[in-house]
This record gives C-alpha cells, sequence and structure tokens, in this order.
C-alpha cells in the first residue's frame, strides 16, 4: 500500500511537462547514441552527463536513466540493421535479427524488439516498486561496518566484469581505487597527493575520466579502423503478423523472468543474462534449428531480457548504492554530482525524488515504444551520414563536455590522458569496466571504513562483529578465492560434483 | 605480449610502491582512528601484490603472441595520432584562442583527415560546430566557453 500510493506521487511529479520532456530528450538522446557506430551505452552517458549539471536533481536523473535504457534500444537497431553490435548484450540479438533484416523482415525485427524491451522493462520497474520500500528498510539498519561489507562485495563481485583474466581485472580495479586517493582527505581535510595543483585538490573528477576511458579510447580504437561502409539497406513495414506474435509470446515472458532473476545481483553483466535467454528460447523451440537463420524468438527473448535486467539492476543501486553495471556507476556519478547518495538514506530523505525517478522508468518505457518505430526511418538516415563526419562531430562534443563541467582546461587533459591509458587497456585486454566500479565505490568504502574504526578506536575486528557484515566479506572473500580454487581442483574432480 | 606485460605489471607495482610510499608519509593512524594516509597505503600494499602476481603470471605462464593489429598499420596510425594532435592542440588553444576558433580548427582539421569529400558540407558543419554551439551553450544553456585572452581576438568576439 505505501509503495503504491509512493508511485502515485511519483507519477505525479513524473507527469510534470518539465520532467516529462527531459524523458523524453533522453529517450531520443540515449537512442542516438545507441545507434552511432562505436559509442555504447557507458560512453554515451558519459558524454551526455555534462548535459544534465544544469538541470535540478530530479531532471538530471530522470534523463539520464532514459539515456540509459535508450542506448540500450538504440544499439539494438544497429545491430538488426547493420549487424554491427552497439554493445555486447545486443550481439546475441544480431544473430537472428540481422537475418531477419536481410530476408526483408528487419521492420517486424524492430518491431518485435520494442515490445519485448517494453514488456521486459514494465515488469522489472514494477518488481523495483514492490522490492524496493522492504529492501531498503532493511538495508537503513546497516552501520558503517556493514556498509563497508557491502562495498568490499561490490568490487569483489566486479571479478565478474574482469573477462578472460580476473588478475588483470583485480589490478584494474585496484587502479580505479588509486584514482580516488587524490584531493582532500574526507577526515583532516589537508591535502592528499595533490601535488600542489589545484585542479587536483578536488580530485580526479568522474567525469572526464569515464569519457576518456569508454568514450575516447573507444574513437582511437576506430580511428585505426578504415572508414565504415554506408547503410545502405531499405527499411521493410514495422508490421508485425499474428503468427509473430504468438511465437514470441512465451520467450520474451521467460526472457523477462531471466532479466529480472540476474538483474537484481551487481556484476553479473548484461552478456551473461541475454546469452542465457537465448539458450533457453533455443531449447524449448520444437524447431532449434531455425535459431541463427531469422528466428523471432531468438530476438523476442532476449531483447526483453535486456531490457528487463537494465530496470532491474536498479534495485541494488536503490536500495543498497551498489551500481550491478559500469553504466550504472555512471548514474551512482550522477547522483552524486547532485549532492545526492543512492541507498536506503536516499528512500528516507528524499522520497519525492525516488519514486518520481521509478515513475519516470515506466513513462521512458512508454516512450521508447512509442517514439522508436515511427522513428526507425530518422535512426537509418543518421546511419548514412559518413564517418568522416559524424566521427569528428563525437569527439567536438566530448572534449566541450569535459570542459564544461567545471570550465576547466585540466578536466580536458583528463579526458585525453585517460583516453590514452583506456585505449592502452583495451590493447593489452586489461578490463576497464572494474576502473569505473570502484572510481565510484572506492570514497564509499573509505568513507565507511574510517567511521567503523574511528567507532572502534581503532580496532579493525569491528568488520567481524556484526553478522551482516561479516557474511558480506566472507562472501567478498569465497569470491575473490574461487578462481584459485577453480585452478587447484582438478576439473574430472569438479565435473563428477556438478554431475 | 610476454614482454609487453611484464612491462605493463611492473608499471602498475611501481604505482603500488609510489602509493605505499605517500601512505607512510602522510600518516597511517590520525586523531581519531585511520589517518589519512591509511587507505593509500592498503590500496598500494594490494596493487603492488597484485602487480607482482601479473608479473609471475606472465613471466612463468604461456602468453598468448601479439596480433598482428596489435599494431595499427601505417594510415591508422595516422589518424590515431590526427585525433590525439586534435585534442591537444585543442586543449592547448582554448584559452589564448577562445573556443570558437579552437573548435573551428579541430573539427576542420579532423573532417580532413577522416576524408575529402563533401567539402563545403564539413566546413558548414565546422562552423555550426564552433560558433553555433557556442551560441546554444551561452545563451540557452547559460554555460559559458571560453573567450580568446587575445585582445584582438576578443575585441572581436571571439
Amino acid at each position: 500500500m505505501y509503495a503504491l500510493q509512493s508511485l502515485i506521487m511519483g507519477f505525479s511529479v513524473a507527469l510534470q511537462p518539465q520532467h516529462l520532456l527531459f524523458a523524453f530528450l533522453g529517450c531520443v538522446m540515449g537512442t542516438l547514441t545507441g545507434v552511432l557506430p562505436g559509442i555504447g551505452p557507458i560512453a554515451g552517458m558519459a558524454i551526455l552527463l555534462p548535459i544534465t549539471f544544469q538541470l535540478d536533481a530530479t531532471s538530471a536523473i530522470i534523463m539520464l536513466a532514459a539515456i540509459y535504457y535508450g542506448s540500450m534500444y538504440g544499439g539494438t537497431i544497429t545491430t538488426i540493421l547493420m549487424n554491427v553490435p552497439g554493445e555486447g548484450a545486443s550481439a546475441i540479438t544480431a544473430l537472428d535479427g540481422y537475418q531477419m533484416a536481410k530476408q526483408g523482415r528487419a521492420g517486424a525485427a524492430l518491431a518485435i524488439a520494442a515490445i519485448g524491451s517494453f514488456i521486459g522493462g514494465t515488469i522489472a520497474t514494477i518488481t523495483l516498486v514492490v522490492a524496493a520500500p522492504p529492501l531498503a528498510s532493511i538495508a537503513l539498519r546497516f552501520g558503517p561496518p556493514e556498509f563497508f561489507g557491502l562495498m568490499v562485495l561490490g568490487v569483489s563481485l566486479l571479478m565478474g566484469l574482469s573477462g578472460s583474466s580476473v588478475l588483470r581485472g583485480l589490478v584494474s580495479g585496484m587502479f580505479g581505487l588509486a584514482l580516488t586517493i587524490p584531493g582532500t582527505d574526507l577526515v583532516e581535510g589537508i591535502p592528499r597527493m595533490s601535488f600542489g595543483s589545484m585542479d587536483l585538490l578536488d580530485g580526479v573528477t568522474f567525469v572526464p575520466v569515464i569519457m576518456g576511458l569508454f568514450g575516447i579510447a573507444e574513437i582511437l580504437l576506430n580511428a585505426e579502423a578504415e572508414s565504415r561502409e554506408v547503410f545502405e539497406a531499405k527499411m521493410s513495414s514495422l508490421m508485425l503478423t499474428l503468427k509473430d506474435l504468438k511465437d514470441s509470446f512465451w520467450p520474451i515472458v521467460r526472457g523477462t523472468v531471466i532479466g529480472i532473476s540476474l538483474g537484481v545481483i551487481p556484476g553479473i553483466g548484461t552478456i551473461a543474462p541475454t546469452l542465457g535467454s537465448y539458450a533457453v528460447e533455443k531449447r524449448m523451440s520444437k524447431h532449434p534449428e531455425r535459431f541463427g537463420t531469422g528466428a523471432i524468438e531468438g530476438v523476442a527473448g532476449p531483447e526483453a531480457t535486456n531490457n528487463a535486467y537494465a530496470n532491474a539492476a536498479m534495485i541494488p543501486l536503490f536500495t543498497l548504492g551498489v551500481p550491478a553495471s559500469p553504466t550504472l556507476a555512471v548514474l551512482v556519478g550522477a547522483f552524486m554530482m547532485n549532492g545526492l547518495q543512492p541507498g536506503p538514506f536516499l528512500f528516507r530523505d528524499n522520497p519525492e525524488f525516488v519514486w518520481a525517478v521509478i515513475a519516470s522508468l515506466y513513462i521512458g518505457n512508454v516512450m521508447l515504444l512509442i517514439l522508436n518505430l515511427p522513428l526507425v526511418g530518422l535512426w537509418v538516415k543518421i546511419l548514412k551520414v559518413p564517418y568522416s563526419i559524424l566521427f569528428p562531430l563525437i569527439l567536438a562534443f566530448t572534449a566541450i563536455g569535459s570542459y564544461s563541467i567545471r570550465n576547466s582546461v585540466f578536466d580536458v587533459w583528463v579526458l585525453i590522458a585517460f583516453g590514452v591509458i583506456g585505449y592502452l587497456f583495451k590493447k593489452l585486454d586489461i578490463p576497464i569496466a572494474p576502473v569505473a566500479l570502484t572510481l565510484i565505490l572506492g570514497p564509499l568504502m573509505e568513507k565507511s571504513l574510517r567511521q567503523s574504526m574511528a567507532m572502534s578506536g581503532g580496532d579493525v575486528t569491528i568488520l567481524l562483529r556484526s553478522p551482516v557484515s561479516t557474511g558480506l566479506l566472507a562472501i567478498s572473500v569465497l569470491i575473490l578465492l574461487s578462481p584459485i580454487v577453480r585452478l587447484l581442483v582438478p576439473s574430472r574432480l569438479r565435473e563428477s560434483i556438478w554431475k | 605480449m610476454r614482454r609487453v606485460y611484464q612491462a605493463t605489471s611492473l608499471a602498475f607495482l611501481a604505482l603500488g610502491v609510489f602509493l605505499m610510499w605517500q601512505g607512510q608519509a602522510l600518516g597511517l593512524s590520525g586523531m581519531v582512528g585511520p589517518g589519512p594516509g591509511f587507505f593509500p597505503f592498503w590500496v598500494g600494499v594490494a596493487l603492488a601484490a597484485l602487480s607482482a602476481c601479473w608479473f609471475g603470471q606472465a613471466s612463468l605462464r604461456p602468453v598468448e603472441r601479439m596480433s598482428p593489429d596489435f599494431m595499427p598499420g601505417g594510415g591508422g596510425m595516422l589518424r590515431l595520432a590526427a585525433v590525439l594532435i586534435a585534442l591537444v592542440a585543442f586543449a592547448i588553444a582554448l584559452k589564448p584562442l577562445g573556443f570558437n576558433l579552437s573548435m573551428l580548427g579541430f573539427t576542420l582539421f579532423l573532417f580532413f583527415v577522416f576524408g575529402r569529400e563533401y567539402p563545403i558540407s564539413k566546413i558548414v558543419i565546422a562552423i555550426g560546430a564552433s560558433f553555433g554551439v557556442h551560441y546554444v551553450f551561452e545563451t540557452l544553456l547559460k554555460l559559458p566557453l571560453p573567450y580568446s585572452s587575445v585582445d584582438l581576438l576578443r575585441s572581436l568576439g571571439l
């Protein structure tokens, strides 16, 4: 009942004209960044983040959230039309979506992707409404030791983002923690590793670092390649047949359940849920041989999963303050730049803001469904703009964005430096996502650790006095040790255990 | 790739040792609880330890061969250098020349590095990306962008 009343209050705020406008602009800009080759959701959000600085907190977060799920859908468009996945999860959609486009059914593929995304996102938002308040009320009882345990768990879960090398992922995460050190000490107020620089007294600003690591690095990698082909294919009708809808119904339902179940667990990433959905649909199908040749189930299920995951990932973000992915870490950065700390205290201290943002998630899903189907022709036109024109404009926008954060040339230099670092990281197969997560969680981790030890007079065992913090730290240790265990246990023994 | 990974891991190891040194200098304990150097010190320890493990792994275990496209070819290297030169030049020129001229030069340079087709369109777009964006930022978004520090250019509104 409380959740329903709060949601109604949230809708009354989210339906105000200026918030609707910013949700709309976010959906359009998010889809645009998703459509543009070489710009994924995280780079898109980082590049567009400075636009929100002039807005109030509610408008800024509504717009950024709309950019977040808008860019997911934009990635689907290039996946289906050009076989160029905008982000990792879209790669699964390419397996059948692009085949449908080659058969002249691009419109149907895009339409079912939009519908599946809408249903998945809407049901995930409803889950957020139901689950968030009780989770937040439990988390309100957390003190500094429990929050420290939670942050450590969040950092250890980043191993799920580490790709092929866990060790390189951990080094990358520690590098991100190192970046949080320069600035002014939060307790004693003295300069800390600022090397006499006035610019560094405020610390390394999050936004140009993220824009450099994800935006500029990606652009530098794309600059190596020869110029891209311009999109020439023709768009077909968006109409779906009754058979299309019938074939897609259960994949969308199953995909939504998979996306929500995995979205609440930080660190899973977007690829595993969509891959899981595709595997489930192929297994459940009476004709699995059709998968990979243009089966609509191969588009409907993963797309529902993708958007359900994206919205369900807001649950740990809002209730515990733990971003489930690097993209949501950018959103946490935006919260903090607006003077807000995601987590249980947000529900208690700023309920009108929280529920307005949650209501706007639903409104944004509706907007994406209504707008993007008719606007597909516009996105196709944008894909026809030569890359030699698009590419410098994206760079220019990134450079302007980084300057406008603090009107500081220093931030442009930070952008360039981390663009080069991000480029080198990608070349060396060092994952970048852990840097984003630890850059956000680092200050929170240090704050909760120092508060805990101040409470205990310097005794570190305070972290083990509460069952919650002990449990969280124990799980973190198990996660951190799991690669070593996997190395030590012979593969045949592992297989026999799982059998 | 072995040498590359070894060099990279040593660089991170050096960073870790530096953090430990700085952490000690800042003080591990403070008036109430840990001091300002506590967190940097232990981050340095973790980074140094992990980097040492990485160095060991790169030295002892088989490492994949360097892929053919690890180093960009001639054309790719030129485009890469062009992007970096453009960004650095933009950062250097921003204060003395102001936003309009810096951005105009930035976009025109990159437009023609990445292709000489559509020259008129590119010039028009470059003017829009500089003077047009300046207008939008200043007038609509109320976000000031820098004017030139050179009096002559400033007197021309640049």
